[in-house]
């Protein structure tokens, strides 16, 4: 490769690699809010309620249980509630439930639960009261 | 402050090994030794980490900071008893005075890469948690360990959605930092993030020469993926870092000189194999896609080994492999479940799908736009025109670096075959992970071309 050529490469790679770094900074800065740091200060604050290990069951959203944002909250719930397992399921002593996923009226999955903690947003652990 | 000492600690250990048995006589030498002893360090006391924890030492507990440390003082001690077996058997070269274009290439990388970890350390601030696979996979991993001394950081085997087949590298490392803190805290997966990230951009920098080295760093850089990568507290980087090392080591010539300005590797020196057989054992460690690469690179030192018609520094590589090798398979074989990709799957099924054209094509148009617009909006095609440049550099300058094309070459094609047979849905498999697995290869592209621009300019490096 000519001499000439090798430094018109070099000196693109600089040019390219500056802007692309300033670029990704100015990206970082104007980054917004971290919804997982959010979530987990909920789960968090819910923490105390649950026993030290054990299973912990979670509320299935009635629609969309596979929407993404839903199911960042479950996981979220349980990237901060480990070393409990936390699973979609109601038949177990406690249970986590999203604000939103309780269904409006009487929602006949939360029967015989007690809510015994609730987060600044909503979200509450139940705890099983009766058989 | 705890967590860093947590990182340097392994890192000194295996320093002192290092130079004790290989010696630097240069800069450039004695950051490689330092890029390499941080990532063994840290993927060698994870190993440490997780047979305490094994043997029912709790993380959280004093007990375990203490036996660790104690590991590490024997592994630094019996360090300083190894023979030191690079006598310097060169002078130095007499430094000469610095033209003005000696200092533009340093000072122009230099300031990119205080913009790249300003940008790093800007985006651990914003989403100090990591990515999604971040905190989904390797730091709740961590928090099993750390919180679940008692027995209980087994149970997210039994969380499918997390892979809990995934290696243990990334999360025992997490876990070792926060014992070493006292308490969990975002900054220690950043900083090992940081650690691996620094260190793959070190080896590349370290392993050439001349101007070439800081265009080589800058490139690396400037592609936004992968420096976007650097943060997201993921295990792509560090198997990045795992695959540039061990390529660097074996190929690269820092290693194994005593004098940086000579170019004639020393035959005699067993080092770079041992440690080339610990990184790629490491790489293993990291993430499955290692297990592919450890496997491939040992296809080729027995290639090597027989046409050479000498198995000594294959030996040295196993030897080097083995501690790490043995806890991979161990943690295989009794601990994980079977991955998602393997399981349910038979030998027709891989087949049928492998002969399925329609699938075929779908992989080839996912990844062909994932590779054009990797590190958009900025670059275009940079992963594609960077591996078309190692292409042709391996067939003009042969080599080692056609070795090198051909290891990467192999190990994206594991990667097509993988996508061609995922019992997934191929479109969510390959947009969701393809950008990763580039990252994963980034390092050691760049490094391969470089090598290949190096030896063009001063002839080819001979490998076998």
């Amino acid at each position: 490769m000519p001499p000439s050529l090798t430094r018109a490469v070099a000196l693109v790679v600089v040019v390219w690699a500056f802007v692309s770094v300033i670029a990704a900074g100015r990206n970082a800065v104007m980054r917004g809010a971290d919804p997982v740091t959010a979530l987990e200060a909920e789960f968090r604050s819910l923490s105390h309620a649950l026993p030290s290990s054990g299973p912990v069951g979670f509320l299935r959203y009635e629609i969309d249980d596979d929407r993404a944002d839903r199911v960042m909250t479950y996981y979220v719930a349980q990237y901060t509630l480990a070393p409990h397992v936390v699973e979609k399921r109601t038949d177990l002593e406690f249970v986590i439930v999203a604000p939103d996923a309780v269904r409006a009226g009487v929602d006949d999955r939360l029967a015989g639960f007690m809510p015994i903690a609730t987060s600044k947003e909503g979200y509450s652990v139940y705890q099983r009261r009766a058989p | 402050m705890r967590a860093l000492v947590a990182l340097l600690i392994p890192a000194c250990a295996i320093g002192v090994f290092l130079y004790r048995s290989a010696g630097w006589r240069s800069a450039r030498a004695a950051v490689a030794f330092l890029a390499l002893a941080l990532s063994l360090g840290i993927g060698f006391s994870s190993v440490v980490s997780l047979a305490l924890i094994l043997i029912g030492v709790e993380p959280a507990s004093r007990t375990f900071v203490l036996s660790d440390f104690a590991v590490w003082a024997i592994v630094a001690a019996l360090g300083w008893r190894t023979n030191n077996a690079s006598t310097p058997n060169c002078r130095l070269p007499i430094p000469t005075r610095p033209q003005f274009w000696d200092w533009l290439a340093p000072t122009a990388f230099g300031l990119v890469a205080i913009v790249a970890l300003a940008s790093v350390v800007a985006s651990s601030i914003a989403a100090p948690h990591g990515d999604w696979d971040a905190w989904a996979i390797w730091n709740q991993h961590a928090r099993f360990l750390f919180r679940g001394g008692d027995g209980s950081w087994r149970e997210f085997f039994s969380i499918t959605w997390s892979q809990p087949d995934y290696p243990l590298l990334l999360p025992a490392s997490v876990a070792r930092v926060w014992a070493y803190a006292g308490h969990e805290s975002t900054l220690g997966p950043a900083l090992i993030s940081v650690v691996f990230g620094i260190a793959s951009v070190a080896l590349v920098v370290t392993t050439l020469e001349g101007h070439l080295r800081w265009i080589a760093g800058m490139l690396m850089l400037g592609a936004s993926t992968f420096l976007t990568q650097v943060p997201a507290q993921c295990a792509d980087v560090p198997l990045a870092c795992f695959i540039v090392a061990t390529l660097a080591v074996t190929f690269g010539d820092v290693l194994r000189t005593s004098n940086p300005e000579s170019r004639t590797p020393n035959p005699e020196s067993r080092i770079p194999f041992v440690i080339a057989g610990a990184t790629s054992a490491m790489a293993a460690w990291t993430k499955n896609e290692g297990v592919v690469f450890v496997l491939l690179t040992f296809l080729v030192a027995v290639v090597v080994a027989v046409r050479r018609r000498d198995g000594r520094q294959l030996l040295w590589s196993i030897a080097g492999a083995a501690p790490v090798l043995i806890a991979v398979v161990w943690f295989k074989l009794a601990l994980a479940p079977s991955s998602g990709l393997v399981e349910g799957q038979s030998l027709t099924v891989i087949l049928t799908r492998l002969l399925d054209p329609a699938r075929h094509r779908t992989v080839l148009e996912l990844v062909a736009q994932h590779a054009m617009r990797w590190s958009a909006p900025i670059a275009f095609a940079v992963f594609p025109i960077v591996s078309v440049v190692a292409v042709w550099m391996a067939v003009r300058v042969g080599g080692a670096v056609r070795v090198m094309t051909m290891i990467l070459g192999l190990l994206l094609a594991a990667y097509y075959v993988v996508y061609v047979t995922t019992p997934f849905d191929i479109t969510w498999h390959v947009t969701t992970s393809v950008d990763r697995l580039l990252v994963q290869l980034w390092p050691a592209l760049v490094l391969t071309v470089f090598l290949g621009l190096q030896s063009s300019v001063s002839g080819p490096r001979s490998f076998t």
